[in-house]
């Protein structure tokens, strides 16, 4: 009896004859995706050059650790001298603009503190690629350096003769306003009477004077007709 | 040819044929048989059997007229080895205007696509051949549950599709490399049918003006002396022609992008030109564009692009 169930527990333990294996491409084999990062991870150089990208990184999550989450806004606030030095020279041919420059530092630097991640994960892994997880990150210190890139170009000369012919609200405050056409009366005043030329682009158009036709006009020009009789 | 076997004379069949009446009948004998005569044998070289697909493609689909012809012929084949049958198939499709997807998807392939590790390409080739209409291609296939899906399935469902096949057409848009595996960004196209009126034979115009003119002097009692003059011109133009209706695909975006990954540079893969694509859809990434709200934030899918096909111009129904 004995040998009876040895034979038949080595008969059950032998092992069946497996079918062929599928190859991994075959439409029958189970799914396989890649979850590694593409070209267009958002990295700091897309950051610096302002260009779309996707999030998507190799580092991996953890558990939180607020360690990690000063680690990140660190790593992030260390680049920010370089990173609004070159948007300055950018938009400026070179140029450099030590009061932008402090301004974008500034800005940076608060909009850093939202990269903490809450210390789950690495705000950047090896290769420099965002985390899924710091869109919101990203988007804050995207937009600080756009801003500055716009102040530089729109706002940099007409602040700098701002400063120097002693106009109010010159400084950090100009290089807002003025790109947001939001100066007050009396800046502008200063501004057009002191700073014409530098300000040009910046200052509202004079209205009234050498104004486009307007719809009504252009209307009633094109109408015509004659008659004889 | 005539085989050298075949070539026995007729006494031969009817000994054998005798030898049977004997084996029943038991009263013939074989030594009784007449003395065989030696048969004129044809000494001409036997016939090269028919070329391997596996080993010479273009000469096996060469010997036969259509495409159709050519995949009854792999069929035949199968049925002696399932790789010969299949390198058959291969042949057809690669090396004619195949667009026969019913017989591709008919029962005598279907363990073949099945496990076969380039069916699905095999697929997407035909798909192109036959005008590359992606979407329509797609719902017959589901019909034959071949698990090849289409990106809008993807997209709306990631976890349900990640990691399987999606078939699109697409263009490319714009590349970016990271080492040596770039990734292009692909906008998604379908064909949609235009109707236009194009002019069929003579087609008449016609131009007409005319202008006339008067004077008019004289006097009245009442008013005295006066004259009345003026002119009218008139101008008509006008055109007749007959025109018939045509409808024509045209390929337009469907709004839907995505990410393809590529094993390496292709030059071969232009920019602006439809292809179909099949790829591994590797799930939805979060894009930096958008609102800040990250719920509400646009997602692209990402693929792993397996192959593309440029989609001939006539499309097949």
């Amino acid at each position: 009896m004995k040998a009876i169930l040895v034979s038949l527990f080595l008969l059950g333990s032998t092992p069946e004859a497996t079918p062929p294996a599928i190859p991994p491409d075959a439409l029958a084999a189970p799914p396989v995706s890649n979850d590694a990062p593409t070209a267009w991870a958002c990295t700091v150089d897309t950051l610096r050059e302002g260009k779309e990208c996707v999030f998507e990184s190799d580092a991996a999550a953890g558990a939180s650790s607020t360690e990690q989450d000063t680690a990140n806004r660190k790593l992030l606030k260390d680049i920010s001298r370089a990173l609004c030095t070159e948007a300055v020279g950018n938009a400026r041919d070179g140029r450099t603009d030590a009061t932008l420059i402090s301004l974008c530092e500034r800005r940076y630097v608060t909009a850093a503190d939202q990269c903490g991640l809450g210390g789950s994960a690495l705000i950047v892994d090896a290769k420099g690629r965002f985390a899924p997880g710091a869109r919101a990150c990203y988007r804050g210190l995207s937009s600080v350096l756009q801003e500055v890139q716009l102040m530089a170009t729109v706002a940099a000369p007409c602040c700098e003769c701002a400063a120097r012919k002693g106009c109010p609200g010159a400084a950090d405050r100009c290089y807002a306003d003025v790109s947001q056409q939001q100066t007050s009366p009396a800046t502008l005043a200063c501004l057009s009477e002191r700073c014409e030329d530098a300000c040009s682009v910046a200052l509202p158009s004079q209205s009234g004077a050498s104004s486009a036709p307007t719809a009504r006009e252009r209307q009633r020009s094109s109408r015509s007709g004659s008659a004889s009789l | 040819m005539r085989h050298p076997s075949w070539t026995l004379p007729t006494w031969a069949l009817l000994g054998s044929i005798a030898a049977g009446c004997g084996a029943s009948h038991s009263h013939v004998t074989w030594t009784e048989a007449p003395p065989r005569e030696d048969a004129p044998i044809v000494t001409s070289a036997p016939e090269a059997p028919p070329p391997r697909a596996s080993a010479d493609p273009k000469a096996f689909t060469a010997r036969y007229p259509n495409p159709a012809l050519c995949e009854a012929a792999a069929r035949r084949l199968q049925a002696e080895s399932r790789d010969e049958g299949w390198a058959a198939l291969k042949a057809c499709i690669e090396l004619t205007p195949f667009t026969q997807i019913r017989a591709l998807l008919g029962g005598a392939w279907a363990e073949d696509l099945r496990v076969r590790p380039d069916a699905a390409s095999l697929i997407a080739r035909v798909v192109a051949q036959r005008g590359g209409s992606v979407s329509g291609e797609l719902q017959y296939l589901q019909e034959r549950k071949i698990p090849i899906f289409s990106l809008a399935s993807a997209v709306e469902r990631p976890d349900t599709y990640k990691g399987r096949y999606v078939m699109l057409r697409a263009r490319v848009a714009d590349q970016r490399s990271e080492g040596e595996k770039p990734t292009v960004w692909l906008v998604e196209h379908t064909l949609a049918s235009v109707e236009t009126n194009a002019p069929v034979g003579l087609g008449e115009t016609y131009d007409t003006s005319s202008i006339t003119s008067g004077d008019l002097g004289g006097q009245t009692q009442l008013t005295g002396p006066g004259r009345l003059g003026g002119s009218v011109s008139t101008q008509e133009r006008g055109s007749v022609s007959t025109t018939r209706k045509h409808y024509d695909n045209i390929s337009d975006e469907t709004g839907r992008e995505a990410l393809g990954r590529l094993q390496g540079a292709d030059p071969f893969l232009e920019a602006r030109r439809d292809y179909v694509f099949l790829a591994r859809f590797d799930g939805v990434r979060l894009t930096s564009g958008g609102t800040d709200d990250d719920a509400e934030a646009p997602r692209i899918p990402v693929l792993t692009i397996v192959s593309y096909h440029s989609p001939q111009a006539l499309v097949v129904y």
